[in-house]
């Protein structure tokens, strides 16, 4: 009966050191994790951005995504669109989607706009697609999600935004094409969802304030 | 322990009783991690930090631990040594953290991290388990990078591409095309590939020790009965 109750005790006072040193490295890994994790995103908005604007001078302002949109952006829980202002200016808007049509669940994707609705960046944030295959979509993997730079709702037509093999203009993968699929058309809706939104608003803001404006 | 245990200790964890090469432990990262050398590091750095961790632990309580206790308490240290592991990935290599998802903390399946425990440590000293995890610890990595090499070189025609998620953006001009840019073979990304890689490491293995082995005085353990040394790819008397 003793033997037992010491066992007890004895996993009990391990089980209790184990949770100190969890907790010990939780409460010092913390600042850097949410350091890493701000650096990330900065990191992304940044780069679906225009290359060469890279740098300081750009501030993101936050605004939240009306609820209408939630569901066709894939935003259950909401999410902010941040808009890119140079020297005062709104040059452009990182927009954040997710579709849930690829093949390992939820893509999480940011896409830049300038003021014209051209794309000037697209970037997967998240996703668990098939290692060596649908991962391509992830710039760590491969550069295909730079063939949107430049693109917009006229440049293809809409029926032509789709991958080569459905009649489009975008490539696919060997061996995925779900994925890219996905992708190409969470782009498509976001783009709409910002000629809808935000195109208006933001060319109005550039044109009657040139000297300086905050949206 | 004398030098020349050690010296044998070493030699079976790095080759004769290579964790993946013979006893083809921890199968699952070897297969599904090594696409390139980053991953492959990366998981292999992850998993020594937990073998070694883990066979440390195990040493230093193995007197306290009776037979009882000893499933649970092994589970409780490696559940703990792989969070831990975990949170330290995330604060200081993030990108790559996400890189290898659900294969960290999945080393805490990985049964090289329980067959070294169960099996040597619990009745070693502090400093030889280290040692012990420093060798198999070792032998895991050098074949994940091995294998992770040999199947991003044929698979996506790169080598040490995405190394700036480990080394910081100086690492970036590692990248190299060895057989030119538009060189790759998808099929040794895929697990098949992996399949194909490993099988073939191992029949390199094998050779090497049948040319050597003749000419040696050197006896690697083998399987019998009695030792119930589980080896999977090699000769069972």
């Amino acid at each position: 009966m003793s033997s037992s109750i010491m066992t007890v005790l004895k996993l009990g006072l391990l089980i209790f050191l184990c949770l100190v040193l969890i907790a010990t490295t939780e409460i010092f890994a913390r600042q850097f994790i949410v350091a890493s994790e701000d650096r990330a995103n900065q990191k992304y908005l940044l780069q679906v951005l225009p290359e060469g604007l890279h740098g300081d001078t750009i501030e993101f302002t936050p605004l939240p995504v009306d609820p209408r949109y939630w569901q066709i952006l894939g935003l259950s829980d909401g999410g902010d669109v941040h808009i890119a202002h140079q020297h005062q200016l709104p040059i452009g808007v990182v927009i954040p989607t997710v579709t849930a049509a690829g093949y390992g669940g939820n893509i999480h994707l940011l896409v830049g706009i300038d003021l014209a609705g051209k794309i000037t960046g697209v970037r997967v944030t998240e996703h668990r697609e098939t290692m060596g295959l649908g991962d391509a979509i992830d710039i760590t993997q491969s550069l295909w999600v730079e063939s949107f730079i430049g693109r917009s709702l006229t440049d293809p037509k809409p029926s032509r935004w789709a991958l080569k093999l459905d009649g489009g203009i975008y490539d696919h993968f060997t061996g995925a094409t779900i994925t890219p699929r996905a992708v190409v058309n969470q782009v498509l809706v976001t783009l709409e969802y910002f000629t809808e939104q935000h195109k208006e608003t933001l060319e109005r803001s550039h044109r009657d304030h040139p000297e300086g404006t905050v949206l | 322990m004398n030098s020349s245990s050690l010296i044998s200790l070493a030699r079976n964890g790095l080759w004769h009783s290579n964790p993946s090469l013979v006893r083809l432990l921890g199968l699952s990262p070897l297969l599904a991690i090594t696409t390139t050398v980053v991953q492959a590091l990366g998981l292999g750095l992850a998993s020594f930090a937990v073998i070694m961790g883990t066979n440390i632990s195990i040493a230093i309580l193995r007197t306290r631990l009776t037979r009882a206790l000893h499933v649970p308490a092994l589970l409780v240290i490696i559940a703990t040594l792989v969070t831990c592991t975990e949170l330290l990935m995330q604060a200081f290599a993030y990108s790559l953290y996400h890189l290898l998802g659900i294969f960290i903390p999945l080393i805490a399946t990985n049964c090289i991290v329980w067959d070294r425990a169960e099996t040597f440590a619990n009745r070693s000293s502090v400093s030889l388990a280290a040692y012990d995890g420093l060798v198999t610890g070792t032998g895991f990595i050098s074949l994940l990078l091995l294998v992770g090499a040999v199947r991003e070189i044929l698979g996506r025609g790169t080598l040490f591409a995405g190394m700036e998620l480990l080394f910081g953006e100086p690492a970036t001009s590692w990248l190299c095309h060895p057989f030119g840019t538009s060189f790759e073979m998808p099929l040794f990304a895929l697990p098949p590939g992996g399949f194909i890689v490993i099988g073939l490491l191992i029949a390199l293995k094998n050779t090497l020790d049948t040319r050597t082995l003749k000419n040696s005085s050197y006896n690697p353990p083998t399987a019998t009965a009695e030792n119930n040394l589980a080896r999977t790819t090699d000769k069972i008397d």
